[in-house]
């Protein structure tokens, strides 16, 4: 059964931000919440500086449907870690828990006042009828049942942003490594830890 | 007392039995079952609700994100 | 790091200014290696706050517009194909449309440019179908606010207007500044509407952006046009840019790029800043701003010293080298490159041997090179050290120029130029005489509409209208400074001397902004400062359709001509531009004459109905007529045949080796994707196009070239013509030949292959000036040949002001004992109407001790969230967020010496006497003596927030100094580009 995961190719991201227009476009995502953001590190140092987006990484072992007192979280069947915003009460652990900051909340105010938790849904919605005018409003689209993957992915200026079977696009994404390595670039495989977070034996 | 201890014990048993963690949400549907819009996608590639021709579905539709396949000289 | 900041914004009480600072200092100090955006205020704290959702429901449904049906994905979709309005890359979008809204965007895989892929500002496309600060209605400036006219009452009084201005100061005191973002139609049928109009005084983007290129380019083999494309990249074995931030300008074309060094292929990036496109390269090289030429020179003074030039090609396909290489060999040795440049000779070594040993290679410029006083210079020796190393005209290879907005390559070849008709045709007599007959208009009626002797007269450029109004009359090429101006789809803050442009704004007796947004020039011309204002002066808005809202074709910078689909109908009471110009005609009492041609439609704008000359036709129009460039075989159907099957087309080669389009039956074998120009003769011949220009080992049915026979066939003793046996396969001419007449094909014996009706129309003329398109059809499907002769390039373009590239310091430096070696140019009485100074203001800042005053050299460049003057996409909230403050970057040395820390507020100062307050981002990214600034941003004014002197509501949500209020003069020494790319500045706290 595929397991849909994301990776970020470092040696093609040139931080042009397009798979974070995607998303607020594909979903309409208010100012403030920002579902999937790039970061770069050593920014502006020679040799140095590299670039990854990031968003909700639909964690094997999700740490914020641990820590939630509401159990508002679930898993499908293919890994998306998706949550119920009408059982959400904005207390806000799974953002302290989430090493990756995915969980967004509309308003910065007092314990208790951040409303509901939103973050990337790897285009899966939630729970309302797929597709539907409520999930849009409060999840926005649900790419997956529609046949599609996630919009940041579909859209990725470079291809870096891989989004959908972990079995296909480990492999786009060994092929790069693979290429890169027999023509003596930087092969870019480490710098994501992705022996680390998937298993199997990490590319050199 | 020992009718208690059975009791929490069998309760206890009772909660393992759940597949996964207790969750509060409500239930979701399956990501393979279509969307109820006019915005689907290749939808006659695969049945609704059919897990194994959504899953190739979309493992199809991964290759987009794989400019090696179309760059390779005919 | 989101960990970190939440829960400092959770414990405070929301506000700006200085408490956001204090915080991002604190995450700063846990992070030490925060990126540019963000440290600034990403969280939209103090700008976004009105757009803040509400507590419970986070994500907003799409508006519908008003009157629009339902989208709840129920209702009826449609998708429409077309292509990104920003930049030259050409990325298509499928644009969902529901019930007449437009709801998803999504992504085209099936296209060979993009393959799907978009940056932030494609992604963020469908942005358009909201429009919320757009221009919704006409407006007039009234007593310092702008208030809702009618369109009728608003046409009427500029045509008033415009007659009043012509009749009393002669025709060309009437200026349109033009828009490379109109669609080829449009820009064209501006062109025409200029000619009727009677002046040649119009422009477009493309003079401060590839203007230099194109004179640099064209004048040593023939087109100035991007030679390859993105997509042709990946088979390069080495790719050197210089002056090109493409991580940034042009994203996707890393898409190519990359997979290409994946590959194998070596990425060399010479830069004055390690931008993000340097982080991706195998070798940077930091170069002082404004130096090109000594770089690229000194490059080739290790490829000949080593022997590594391709000495066949030279043989047979160049002229001139010999004495080029003399020069080179003389001046650019590694001391004087190094003097000049900052880099050392391993460095420089090292370069060339990577581009002589991994060939083929290309070549990449945009604004890093061209916008100098010696940006001609500059494209020279790009094209100088391509030549020696037998690149041009290779898979792989080539001068890969990458053009800026989406379409100023169209709008370049066919649109408003001061200097020429459509498709390069030049202003000659000749010329007007075959666009008249392209136009089924009289000659003589024509001419009488000029001023006397002013129809072959090149206008003045975008660069320097503000001089064009302001200059005494004496001085000036034509009868009267310009008096009535037009910013049709084009920015103010992307020219330099913003307040001379401001003066200039005040003293226009009519100033009219066509655009989707009101753009700065509104809040530019509303904002009280203490100059006069002229008080005759009328300033109006019309809100201009985007190109979502209308159709028409769009040339990318590789050549390919794609064509849009419209989306949606035009927003407010907005009007594609083409009805606009129809409308502007038709008062004018010229609209039927221009239109003549056309098929006329009549259309329901803004309620109510209005003559609309059918897109379509129009580009029959420029099939008919556009023979110099190859825009003759790119008809309406072909190029829609073409974005239904993109699927068909290899990424690699751009050609549909087979198929069909289902919906006409037109067979694409064979085609390059968008029949890239040239694309020749009649669609009938179904030429292919061009997808490399000057590839001379395909057939010339096959897209293949040599170079253009454009200058003579003879100088100084020397043949102009290629060597005997360098022509292309199956040519029956196997040498060098010139440009074909009808002499030449008398005397070849091949005019009997004329038809008798091809016969009567070619008689007396040459290739491009036959409308038939017979003698294309014979020279090239029955012989082979090209009908544009069979050339050498020129390295020597001998009526240049430097015919052999030279180095000279720019107007405005910091190192004053580099201008003693390499001075300016003497000022010129005439150039393009104005008197232009170089020694004198060279000579001026050396004697005013300059340097001393303004130690820091200022460049400028761009940012991947904005495109161009920033309004329009400043208004878009997903791009806006990502970019909220305008900054200058520092090096950390030159912001100890001030006692500046990351994120200050500073002043920019110039030797214009303008202040720019800015905020610092401190980064070894920039060197030491230079600082950037991206020129984006406008709304601010000094240090003062010009929000309320747009239109209300219109304001862009990000508004910032524009770095052009602060920049200045110097202008290209042969199109009158402007020197944005150096200059010099000082900066201290504010």
């Amino acid at each position: 059964m595929a397991q849909m995961k994301f990776i970020c190719d470092t040696e093609r991201c040139i931080e042009c931000n397009g798979c974070v227009t995607a998303c607020k476009a594909e979903h309409d995502v208010p100012w403030g919440v920002n579902r999937r953001r790039v970061v770069t590190i050593n920014d502006g140092e020679v040799g140095a500086e590299k670039s990854i987006s990031v968003a909700c990484m639909h964690c094997a072992d999700a740490p914020c449907m641990a820590v939630c007192p509401v159990q508002c979280f679930y898993k499908t069947d293919e890994g998306v870690v998706l949550h119920d915003k009408d059982v959400c009460i904005g207390c806000g652990y799974c953002s302290y828990a989430c090493p990756f900051g995915a969980p967004q909340f509309p308003q910065s105010s007092t314990f208790g006042m951040r409303g509901k938790m939103d973050k990337c849904t790897f285009c899966a919605g939630g729970p309302e009828e797929n597709g539907s005018q409520a999930e849009y409003e409060k999840y926005g689209r649900n790419r997956l049942s529609e046949g599609k993957l996630p919009a940041c992915a579909e859209m990725c200026s470079t291809k870096a942003l891989l989004g959908g079977d972990g079995d296909v696009i480990s492999d786009i994404f060994r092929n790069r490594v693979t290429m890169r390595q027999a023509n003596g670039k930087e092969a870019g495989a480490n710098l994501f830890g992705w022996g680390t977070a998937y298993g199997g034996k990490p590319a050199a | 007392m020992k009718l208690i201890t059975l009791a929490i014990a069998t309760a206890a048993l009772a909660l393992a039995g759940c597949s996964q963690q207790a969750t509060g949400a409500k239930p979701d549907q399956k990501s393979a079952e279509t969307a109820n819009n006019n915005y689907v996608a290749n939808g006659d590639s695969w049945k609704s609700g059919d897990k194994a021709s959504w899953d190739k579905a979309l493992k199809q539709r991964a290759e987009g994100q794989n400019d090696y396949v179309r760059s390779k000289s005919l | 790091m989101s960990i970190v900041k939440k829960s400092a914004q959770s414990t405070r009480a929301v506000s700006g200014g200085h408490l956001v600072h204090s915080l991002t200092r604190a995450v700063a100090s846990r992070m030490p290696t925060l990126d540019r955006r963000a440290f600034l205020r990403r969280s939209g704290i103090g700008v976004g706050a009105g757009l803040a959702a509400s507590q419970l429901s986070l994500v907003r449904p799409a508006m519908a517009a008003e009157g629009a049906g339902k989208t709840d994905g129920k209702g009826k979709v449609e998708v429409k194909r077309t292509v990104c309005s920003h930049c030259s890359v050409g990325c298509a979008i499928d644009a969902v449309v529901e019930n007449g809204v437009w709801t998803r965007h999504e992504p085209v895989f099936d296209s060979p440019i993009n393959l799907g892929a978009h940056c932030a500002k494609g992604a963020a496309i469908r942005e358009h179908g909201h429009g919320d600060h757009r221009l919704r209605y006409p407006m007039k400036l009234v007593n310092g606010k702008y208030t809702r006219v009618s369109w009728d009452e608003a046409l009427t009084q500029i045509t008033d207007s415009m007659k009043e201005i012509q009749k009393t100061s002669g025709p060309d005191s009437m200026f349109v500044i033009g828009s490379s973002k109109s669609n080829n139609e449009q820009g064209y049928l501006l062109r025409k509407m200029m000619a009727f109009l009677g002046t040649n005084n119009c422009d477009h983007q493309a003079r401060i952006c590839h203007s230099t290129t194109v004179a640099g380019v064209a004048n040593t083999w023939g087109y100035g046009a991007m030679t390859n494309s993105y997509n042709d990249m990946r088979n390069s074995k080495s790719a050197l840019y210089i002056g090109s931030n493409a991580a940034e300008a042009h994203p996707v074309s890393l898409l190519h790029m990359l997979a290409a060094k994946e590959a194998g292929c070596k990425m060399i990036v010479v830069d004055p800043r390690y931008t993000r496109t340097a982080a991706k390269a195998d070798q940077f090289v930091r170069l002082r701003s404004g130096t090109d030429v000594a770089f690229l020179f000194g490059l080739v003074y290790h490829i000949f010293k080593n022997g590594w030039e391709d000495k066949r090609y030279i043989d047979d396909r160049v002229w001139g080298m010999n004495k080029v290489k003399d020069e080179i060999m003389k001046q650019w040795n590694p001391k004087n490159v190094e003097e000049v440049t900052g880099i050392p000779e391993a460095e420089m070594y090292k370069a060339a041997h990577t581009m002589a040993h991994n060939r083929p290679g290309t070549i990449v410029w945009c604004m890093g090179q061209t916008q100098h006083t010696i940006g001609n210079n500059m494209t020279r020796a790009s094209c100088i050290l391509q030549l020696a190393l037998g690149n041009v005209g290779k898979e792989g290879g080539g001068a890969n120029i990458f053009r800026g907005h989406d379409n100023v390559q169209g709008v370049t070849d066919l649109g408003p130029n001061p200097d020429s008709l459509p498709g390069y045709y030049g202003l000659a007599e000749g010329s007007w005489k075959h666009f008249c007959r392209v136009w089924n208009v009289d000659f003589d009626s024509m001419q009488a509409r000029f001023a006397d002797k002013m129809m072959g007269a090149k206008g003045t450029t975008v660069s320097r209208w503000v001089d064009a109004v302001l200059e005494n009359k004496e001085n000036m090429a034509q009868a009267n400074p310009v008096k009535g101006l037009f910013f049709w789809g084009h920015a103010p803050n992307s020219q330099t001397r913003g307040l001379d442009m401001k003066r200039a704004m005040d003293a226009l007796d009519l100033l009219v902004v066509v655009d989707p947004y009101p753009t700065a020039t509104a809040a530019m011309a509303a904002m009280q400062t203490e100059g006069k204002v002229n008080p005759n002066r009328a300033v109006y808005l019309l809100p201009a359709s985007t190109q979502f809202e209308c159709s028409g074709s769009v040339t990318a910078s590789n050549r390919s001509v794609q064509w849009r689909e419209k989306v949606i109908d035009p927003l407010f009471e907005s009007l594609p531009d083409h009805v606009i110009m129809q409308a502007l005609a038709d008062k004018l009492g010229f609209g039927d004459e221009m239109s003549k041609n056309y098929k006329m439609l009549e259309t329901k704008f803004a309620g109510k109905t209005w003559r609309e000359p059918q897109i379509e036709s129009i580009l029959d129009e420029i099939n008919k007529g556009l023979w110099t460039i190859g825009y003759t075989g790119q008809s309406p159907d072909r190029l829609k045949a073409h974005m239904r099957n993109m699927h068909l087309f290899d990424v690699r080669t751009l050609r549909a080796t087979a198929g069909t389009d289902k919906e006409t039956g037109y067979d694409i074998t064979g085609d390059y994707f968008g029949l890239p120009w040239p694309c020749w003769g009649n669609p009938s011949l179904k030429h292919p196009g061009s997808p490399n220009l000057y590839q001379p080992s395909r057939h010339v049915m096959d897209g293949g070239s040599p170079f253009r026979a454009r200058f003579g066939v003879e100088k100084d003793g020397e043949s102009l013509l290629a060597a005997d046996g360098s022509s292309t396969p199956g040519a029956d001419i196997q040498m060098g030949y010139p440009e074909f007449d009808h002499t030449i094909l008398k005397k070849l014996g091949w005019w009997d292959e004329l038809t008798a009706a091809e016969k009567e129309a070619a008689e007396g003329k040459n290739w491009k000036t036959d409308l038939s398109g017979g003698m294309v059809r014979v020279i090239m499907k029955n012989h082979g040949c090209h009908p544009y002769g069979n050339a050498r390039a020129r390295t020597i373009v001998w009526n240049f002001p430097d015919p052999i590239p030279v180095h000279r310091e720019p107007l405005y430096g910091n190192r004053p004992d580099l201008i003693a070696k390499y001075p300016t140019y003497d000022d010129f009485k005439t150039h393009w109407r104005l008197p232009t100074l170089y020694k004198s203001v060279q000579d001026k800042n050396v004697a005013d001790g300059m340097a001393k005053e303004f130690p820091l050299v200022m460049t400028s460049g761009r940012l991947v969230e904005y495109e161009g003057g920033g309004e329009e996409t400043r208004s878009n909230k997903w791009l806006a967020e990502l970019q909220q403050e305008n900054f200058v970057e520092i090096h950390p040395a030159a912001a100890a010496a001030r006692g500046l820390r990351n994120g200050e507020t500073v002043w920019l100062t110039t030797p214009t006497g303008a202040k720019l307050k800015l905020q610092t981002m401190v980064t070894n990214r920039v060197p030491k003596d230079t600082v950037f600034v991206p020129f984006h941003f406008s709304g601010w004014w000094q240090g003062k927030d010009m929000v309320d002197s747009y239109p209300e509501g219109t304001a862009p949500i990000v508004r910032g100094e524009a770095i052009n209020t602060a920049t200045t003069y110097g202008y290209d020494s042969v199109t009158m580009m402007q020197e944005t790319k150096t200059t010099v500045c000082q900066v201290m706290k504010a």
